[in-house]
């Protein structure tokens, strides 16, 4: 059986010329091969991160329950964590985070992000890309290809790359809800040859590719020999015309070599970590993929995003565990999404840090909104873009810093409130592209640094 | 930590505990196809010998996959666990573990939705849990296994996405006893075996969750964020004469009671990360039953009442333990 996508048939029968050619159509960016590699710029050429490191927290975490408590606040907003003490003098974060609040020096918390949306589409796309899709965006009609591209998408054209992809997006999927994907996920108005290439990684490790489903019985870290892949393929050469086979040979081509260049394949190749280093970041998806970004990062990949879960929701019988808690939020919190995330978290801080990563490697902790301060009257948290929170460390970052501040109840920022414009402009600062290279681009223009963080 | 400690209550408790266990055990085998005659030697055999690693010492791993675990719960022949486990790729259903063989399977296959948070009449002829369904997210599902498993459904008022969760019945097997969101705010509401006669136990403000019916049926232990983070309470069965049994800063989640009716544990987090404690029923002589750096959470004791049945995470992974009572 072979399965290309999301087009998975018992013997190929169903593979359609339009399937072949969506995966080619995603493919050449992700192996370097853009328009603009001859203008390649490296890391060294005054960013203060190599990689970006982005952890993406889909559905919008509540940041009452997390980093921004309000112990004092109602009993209809407060929920019912307590609060730890952390290092920074005054700064409390939830019983959630114990793990967090012990290393509070090495990141810093803005508690005053805003988006402008407040639907997790549209409010994603703006989250990943700084700006509103000119069409009114998923919610309103838009279509896909109106976003600007992904903050992703910018630094990899901007860096180009000799071999390993310059965006890699982690998940089992394309990110997005029920309804469908986060139009501004990739390369929007450049194409979609600007899309991160995506990998999926398994609680046990097992590295594969969604939109390059490989034949069973083979994985990436199998792929020693091609012409067994090849044989293995050929029910599906006979069923293809022989141009469109040559168009998808070569996209083959590209992701065999990809998969089975030393660099790639050592990049994947988790079982190349210690037994204690995977333990330390848990057995699960999430855990895993932390641990494969943070290789990526390693290897070089300027921009690498581990996604919590592939769709935001949580309890629906086809999604996977998403923050977006309307349902029995307290419950959850306690018994998964907060113990997990303060595990992990912390893993990778220590990682990156003991590693000597983290001088050189912006990590970003955040998803598309918060969740209501009051309570609903289910005894939950819904969707709240008004104020939320965004973690921040290394590559410049000062750790240690509670940056902006809510009111009383967590509902709206008394100090400046952080836009997406904001948080895409002092990524791709870091990661050194200046106001004059954005220009150039045409991207985030008119964007401010946010100056506090450094 | 103790070891081979006799069931807490004396010789007579100790007997009523077996005349108990036997026909509870009994039912359970009828209820599984077993003959009266098999049931009965079975249950008494099953009496007599201990599963393994349940004889005290070091903490006993029961599972070795590694996989996230919710809820586990002793099912009614008291040898089974019943638990929830994040399943690959994308699912979390409800297993049966056999201590004895490792052997797990599903207990529910016939249900592709997730699964949360079983429970089991104690003569093992109903068995509850929570199902996802679709936007009206999770809704308490009752199957009668002596009427060809007949299911009963509650769908929870209080809108389209409000839940149950945390399921125990009455030591009568009469009703359910779960969280309910909605009035106001989660509330410990109960219905028989049908999913009828909702009835409220709590209402007050911030949330009740947890709730855990003692052994003579009498009151109910349950956590509750009424005065600020959450802490244990017990109230009678009806609702009323609440008590707080802990008063501290930080949680203190999910009780369990001792088969006994006379100690409670419960997850708390006093000591900065998540630590099985134990406390007489009436709050008092709390002291702790695990002392790790990783999570040891959700508390269930082994129907005999000489170990602590636990979902612990070590070196990355979690599974099910059994642990001591600590003196």
């Amino acid at each position: 059986m072979l399965a290309i996508g999301s087009f998975r048939t018992r013997d190929c029968q169903g593979l359609t010329r339009r399937a072949f050619l969506q995966a080619g159509a995603t493919l050449p960016f992700a192996f370097g091969l853009t328009p603009d590699r001859q203008h390649r710029v490296h890391a060294d050429d005054g960013a203060r991160a190599k990689s970006v490191l982005l952890i993406w927290l889909g559905g919008g975490p509540s940041h009452l329950d997390l980093f921004d408590p309000k112990p004092r606040a109602p009993s209809q907003f407060r929920g019912p964590f307590g609060t730890f003490q952390t290092h920074i003098p005054g700064a409390h974060f939830t019983e959630l985070l114990p793990k967090l609040a012990a290393r509070s020096t090495r990141f810093s918390v803005i508690r005053t992000n805003i988006n402008h949306e407040g639907g997790h589409r549209p409010a994603g796309s703006i989250a990943l890309t700084g700006r509103q899709a000119p069409d009114g965006g998923e919610d309103r009609g838009g279509k896909p290809g109106q976003y600007p591209p992904n903050f992703g998408s910018i630094l990899a054209r901007h860096r180009g790359s000799d071999g390993l992809p310059g965006f890699i997006s982690l998940a089992r999927g394309p990110i997005g809800d029920g309804v469908g994907p986060i139009f501004g996920h990739g390369g929007g108005t450049w194409g979609k040859g600007y899309d991160p290439f995506m990998l999926n990684c398994s609680r046990t490790g097992e590295v594969s590719i969604p939109a390059l489903q490989l034949p069973e019985g083979l994985s990436p870290l199998r792929l020693t020999n091609r012409r067994a892949v090849l044989s293995a393929l050929d029910q599906t050469r006979r069923i293809v015309d022989t141009s469109d086979f040559q168009k998808w040979d070569t996209v083959y081509q590209r992701a065999y070599s990809l998969l089975t260049s030393a660099g790639a394949s050592r990049a994947f190749d988790l079982s190349e970590e210690s037994s204690t280093t995977r333990n330390a970041y848990g057995h699960t998806s999430f855990g895993q993929s932390t641990l494969l970004g943070r290789r990526l990062v390693e290897a070089g990949v300027p921009y690498v995003q581990v996604n919590w879960s592939q769709y935001v929701e949580v309890l629906f019988p086809f999604s996977d565990y998403g923050w977006d808690t309307h349902a029995d939020n307290f419950g959850l919190m306690a018994d998964w999404h907060g113990p997990l995330l303060d595990q992990v978290f912390s893993v990778l801080l220590d990682d990156l840090q003991q590693r000597g990563l983290l001088e050189t490697t912006l990590v970003l902790m955040m998803g598309e909104f918060g969740r209501t301060p009051r309570i609903n009257n289910i005894a939950s948290r819904d969707h709240w873009h008004h104020c939320y929170f965004s973690v921040w460390a290394g590559a410049g970052v000062q750790p240690g810093r509670i940056i902006g501040q809510s009111d009383a109840q967590g509902e709206h920022p008394l100090t400046d409130p952080i836009t997406p414009a904001m948080v895409g402009t002092t990524v791709l600062e870091l990661a050194g592209m200046t106001t004059a290279s954005r220009a150039e681009r045409g991207v985030l223009e008119g964007g401010r640094v946010i100056d506090e963080l450094l | 930590m103790s070891c081979c400690r006799a069931a807490a209550g004396g010789p007579n408790a100790t007997a009523r505990y077996g005349e108990r266990t036997v026909r509870r055990r009994v039912v359970f085998s009828l209820v599984e196809g077993r003959s009266v005659a098999a049931a009965y030697t079975l249950a008494v055999v099953m009496l007599l010998l201990h599963a393994p690693g349940a004889t005290g010492g070091e903490p006993a791993r029961l599972t070795h996959d590694g996989k996230l675990k919710l809820s586990p719960v002793y099912m009614p022949d008291g040898e089974s666990i019943a638990f929830s486990v994040h399943d690959e790729p994308n699912k979390v259903v409800v297993k049966r573990l056999d201590p004895r063989d490792g052997s797990q399977k599903l207990l529910f296959p016939n249900d592709t939705a997730h699964q949360f948070d079983a429970a089991f009449s104690p003569d093992g002829q109903y068995w509850s849990y929570c199902r996802s369904a679709g936007i009206r997210q999770l809704i308490l599902v009752v199957q009668d296994k002596l009427d060809n498993d007949r299911e009963y459904t509650y769908l929870p008022s209080g809108g389209s996405r409000s839940t149950v969760r945390s399921l125990a019945f009455t030591p009568n097997g009469h009703r359910i006893i779960f969280t309910h969101s909605g009035n106001g705010g989660l509330q410990i509401a109960s219905l028989n075996t049908k999913c009828e006669d909702l009835k409220y136990l709590t209402r007050s403000e911030g949330t009740n969750y947890w709730p855990a019916v003692s052994p003579d049926g009498n009151r109910i232990a349950f956590s509750s964020s009424r005065s600020g983070p959450y802490d244990i309470f017990v109230m009678d069965v009806h609702g009323n004469n609440v008590e707080r049994l802990t008063e501290s800063t930080t949680r203190e989640i999910r009780p369990a009671w001792s088969p006994d009716g006379r100690q409670i544990a419960f997850t708390s987090f006093r000591d900065g990360n998540h630590e099985i404690y134990v406390m007489n029923a009436d709050g008092s002589n709390a002291r702790r039953a695990t002392n790790h750096p990783d999570r040891d959470d959700f508390p269930t004791w082994q129907p005999d009442g000489r170990r602590i049945l636990t979902v612990a995470e070590r070196d990355g992974q979690s599974d099910l333990y059994l642990i001591d009572v600590p003196d």
